[in-house]
């Protein structure tokens, strides 16, 4: 199986799911939160959820573009472009989805202009900033060659010599930089005290790891059905993302059981009762099957049996499948710490649909958050049919 | 003309000898005005409630609701019942649980954009103007005591006003009366702040600077919420919170909460 099988189911996808998102649009533009289903109390949802997902995709997939760089194995370079449209693509999926998630999204730019330095929150948008702006100095002069012949400008070889180590500074610059603000969403979890369930000590690490297995399934997935060459070089990539893919999942199946063993033994209430609603919760499925089995168990099961990695498109399917399944990760590590109450009573304290302590997302939350995913996987399709992103150039 | 009853004259004879008990709110309007006359910053108000004498009538909720307009989904104080025991050993407690104005408050140190800040007298106050709604101070806060403002109604999507049903009309220009929070009004009108902010207690900031006591704590039937400045020795609220059977919720937070509890 290769792109011009998936081409039109994926580009069928992409606009259904872009026109459910127009609907979401109208909703939210018409009615602001109001058209969500989170309340008072439980006050991040989807948007939260889908705004980390993406955050993370961007993170894991931009240290792909950096893999050549650190582990010197050229087969990474293939995945050069690639990567670099997967992150941006991705950050604009995570920021959008987390401005239309704000309650005055028309002041985001007070977070420049009024920036509280000790808030994780503004660190993590200045993080954004500069990570956007590495992004695209990389793509501006990964793309050089063809814009200058396109402007009918030479490009000679000592430009390219001198791009060559700008674009080394920057993936050095961008490594810290990635892993800081996939670190910091977890940070921005973590530090608060108020609530057991994500005040652990971890998170920010958990988070790493999150985005280096989501990043690995993305790229597996690519690397597996958008380059249609699979010559040597490409053996030698699919077997290396394979590897590393089993390594990031044993890794996040790792941090998910200590967390949540480590949590149980310590038999905090509220900590307790986050976790038994992961587990066994109204939402057990999401957990037990999404997340562990479709996200985690048969992507490992496929990468790290010899056989069954060594077919392209089932590994290309394992990565896929992580991709999918990491989704729940993200709303199983918001939803918990705040569907418990901070103070047990407080439950029928009031009456008020907003003052409760569920959540299931809204029509409209559903139709954003669908959409999002549909204008990132367009974006996507368009960069990856009109530009060469095949090939790599100055890196 | 009322009469007065022998056994009234008997009372405000024995007053007049003895002395009535103050009533606390008076004493406590003094308090506020001495208060007043020092600056913002040698002031610090505490709020102390006696949960041996709230009966859970929870006419301090309905009272902020009506002071502060408050929306659907917004509560600044909700009286928190519980019931202890099995039938037939049951009894109930309840505890009121407005903004704890944290002298150590995680809400402010989160907020990305300064909006939320503790001013000098210890009140932590939100600048609707500022604040982008991200909600971050409302999971911070551990207390539960931020909520959010969605922009709902409460009359909206109640049938049209039938002859059985009077005063929709009334209800309805109720609910969109300017909120004097922070002393200024804020017209609620579709999009205006605060909708979109988060929005919390400030031990009535607006009604202080007026020189008057908070809503709950004038309205309480029970007289059990008291309100005053702690640094003034000699007021009522600095006997109370020295008093042994004194509590704060949530202590090991390191929060330095400003509201005590007597039990
Ligand atoms: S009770 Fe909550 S909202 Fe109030 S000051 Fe403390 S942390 Fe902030
Ligand atoms: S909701 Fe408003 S006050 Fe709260 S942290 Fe966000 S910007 Fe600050």
């Amino acid at each position: 199986m290769n792109y011009k099988t998936l081409r039109l189911p994926l580009w069928l996808i992409a606009i259904l799911a872009l026109a459910i998102g127009l609907w979401g649009a109208y909703d939210r533009i018409t009615l602001g939160q109001e058209s969500a289903a989170y309340g008072s109390y439980v006050v991040w949802g989807m948007g939260v959820a889908m705004y980390l997902y993406f955050v993370e995709l961007a993170a894991g997939a931009h240290l792909f573009a950096t893999m050549e760089f650190i582990s010197g194995y050229k087969p990474f370079l293939r995945l050069y472009r690639l990567a670099l449209t997967v992150a941006g693509v991705s950050i604009i999926g995570g920021l959008l989805n987390i401005w239309t998630d704000l309650g005055r999204p028309e002041r985001f730019w007070e977070v420049y202009t009024r920036p509280n330095p000790g808030s994780v929150m503004a660190f993590m948008v200045w993080a954004y900033t500069a990570f956007i702006v590495i992004l695209l100095v990389q793509a501006l002069i990964e793309f050089r060659p063809e814009w200058m012949q396109f402007l009918g400008k030479p490009y000679a070889a000592e430009t390219k010599a001198r791009d060559r180590k700008i674009l080394q500074v920057l993936m050095i610059l961008s490594v810290p930089m990635v892993i800081a603000f996939s670190g910091g969403v977890g940070a921005l979890f973590g530090v608060q005290g108020a609530r057991p369930y994500w005040h652990v000590g971890m998170y920010p690490l958990a988070f790493i790891i999150t985005a280096l297995a989501s990043g690995a399934g993305i790229m597996l997935f690519l690397a597996a059905f958008f380059i249609p060459d699979h010559n040597e070089e490409h053996r030698g990539l699919m077997s290396a993302l394979t590897r590393l893919l089993a390594i990031f999942l044993v890794a996040e199946g790792l941090f998910v059981f200590a967390d949540y063993s480590v949590g149980l033994y310590g038999a905090l209430p509220p900590n307790v009762a986050a976790i038994m609603q992961v587990l066994t919760g109204q939402y057990w499925w999401a957990f037990w099957i999404l997340q562990v089995l479709i996200g985690m168990v048969i992507p490992f099961v496929i990468v790290a049996t010899p056989r069954l990695s060594r077919n392209v498109s089932l590994a290309g399917l394992a990565g896929l499948l992580v991709v999918l399944g990491f989704t729940v990760v993200r709303i199983n590590a918001v939803l918990p710490a705040l569907t418990v109450p901070e103070i047990e009573a407080l439950r029928t304290a009031f009456s008020d649909p907003r003052l409760g302590f569920t959540y299931f997302p809204s029509p409209g939350e559903w139709a954003l958050a669908i959409g999002i995913a549909g204008l990132v996987t367009t974006l996507f399709l368009l960069a990856y049919e009109r530009l060469p992103l095949l090939k790599t150039e100055v890196a | 003309m009322p009469v007065t009853t022998v056994k009234q004259v008997e009372f405000i004879v024995q007053d007049a000898v003895v002395g009535a008990p103050e009533d606390p709110l008076l004493r406590m309007q003094e308090e506020l005005k001495r208060a007043l006359k020092k600056p913002l910053e040698q002031r610090r108000w505490v709020m102390v409630i006696d949960l041996r004498k709230c009966v859970g009538c929870s006419s301090c909720t309905v009272a902020c609701i009506a002071e502060n307009k408050l929306p659907p989904g917004v509560v600044y104080r909700p009286v928190m019942d519980e019931e202890i025991g099995k039938y037939p050993s049951v009894t109930r407690r309840f505890l009121p649980r407005p903004c704890m104005q944290c002298d150590e408050p995680p809400c402010v140190n989160v907020c990305p954009v300064s909006a939320t800040y503790k001013r000098a007298d210890g009140i932590v106050e939100i600048d609707y103007n500022a604040c982008i709604g991200c909600r971050y101070c409302i999971t911070a806060c551990p207390y539960n005591a931020r909520t959010f403002d969605f922009g709902e109604f409460y009359s909206k999507g109640t049938p049209p006003q039938g002859p059985a049903i009077i005063g929709q009309a009334r209800a309805i220009a109720y609910e969109k009366v300017d909120s004097f929070e922070y002393g200024k009004p804020w017209p609620r009108g579709k999009g205006a702040s605060p909708v979109g902010n988060a929005r919390k207690c400030t031990f009535c900031a607006h009604r202080l600077n007026a020189g008057m006591l908070p809503a709950c704590t004038t309205t309480c039937i029970g007289r059990a919420t008291y309100f005053g400045d702690a640094n003034d020795s000699d007021s009522l609220v600095a006997h109370l919170i020295g008093s042994p059977n004194m509590i704060r919720l949530k202590e090991e937070m390191g929060t330095e909460p400003k509201v005590y509890y007597l039990v």
